[in-house]
């Protein structure tokens, strides 16, 4: 490549990110932050309303088998948590997985 | 800086908000030129903090054989590639503005923005992501083709073709 090429290459690379933002820009991140938690917050929402069905569907179940309201209740309860300690510990269990299988990628 | 990078995403991993911070601080300038070049100005900021965000729910999933910044922008890509029906209508917007703007300014600087800018406009979506990668930010061809999930080959001739096309552009801009 000869020395004209180069220099019109830097050119072509000035230009290229001539319309660039700051280097900082902390109404980005702030903008950012709170996609985040619009995101969390929503997850947390639908998450909140699948274990309430889940308990009133297991409560209303228990209810038909005829186990009483009270009992239907804690079965419900325990269920919801048994499922939901699965559901937690799975992930961690993966991750953990991961973490072992490439270690280079968590130093 | 790569090894802080891959350090950074791990404490965002384990869920730190200032390590999510440092890394938002560190790479949204890269984040967001390369999307203005291939999305245009409208779409820009919207997908940059989708990738972002994603990053952050998907930290865990960032291996080290590319650089964090080459993973951000293969998120941003795929994000800009999903939002791509929308932009046809808009760059035809956009187009007729940066035809405005050429109108207006005159500075030598501005005249050749103006001209690469337009260049740009004139070839495909994927051809632009190549040439911003690799005559922007100077990434091998071989880390363009993983960015963008396309053939080696494919990138080698968008980034060769797009070169004479912007080489032109800033003959005819001086």
């Amino acid at each position: 490549m000869t020395q004209d090429q180069l220099e019109e290459d830097g050119r072509i690379a000035r230009a290229l990110t001539a319309h660039a933002p700051p280097p900082l820009d902390a109404m980005f991140r702030i903008a950012v932050l709170e996609r985040r938690e619009r995101q969390r917050y929503r997850r947390r929402s639908r998450r909140l309303l699948a274990w309430s069905s889940a308990l009133a569907a297991l409560w209303v179940i228990g209810f038909n088998l005829g186990v009483g309201v009270f009992a239907a209740g804690v079965m419900a309860i325990l269920v919801a948590s048994l499922v939901g300690s699965c559901l937690v510990a799975i992930p961690v269990a993966i991750q953990l997985l991961r973490r072992l299988a490439h270690p280079a990628a968590t130093k | 800086m790569a090894e802080d990078d891959a350090a950074l995403l791990a404490a965002v991993c384990e869920g730190s908000d200032s390590a999510f911070n440092r890394l938002v601080d560190r790479h949204q300038q890269a984040i967001r030129t390369f999307l203005y070049c291939v999305a245009g100005r409208n779409d820009v900021d919207d997908i940059a903090q989708e990738t972002f965000v994603a990053a952050w729910t998907h930290a865990g999933t960032y291996r080290a054989q590319a650089s964090v910044r080459s993973w951000l922008l293969s998120i941003a890509w795929r994000k800009a590639k999903g939002a791509q029906r929308g932009w046809f209508r808009r760059r035809v917007r956009e187009t007729a503005w940066a035809e405005a703007f050429s109108d207006q300014t005159s500075s030598p600087a501005a005249d050749v923005r103006i001209a690469v800018r337009q260049a740009l406009d004139s070839v495909s979506v994927n051809q632009r992501a190549a040439i911003m990668l690799c005559l922007g930010y100077g990434f091998t061809h071989s880390e363009a083709a993983d960015i963008l999930d396309i053939p080696l080959g494919t990138v080698k001739s968008h980034v060769a073709r797009g070169r004479d096309r912007l080489r032109e552009a800033l003959g005819e801009a001086r």
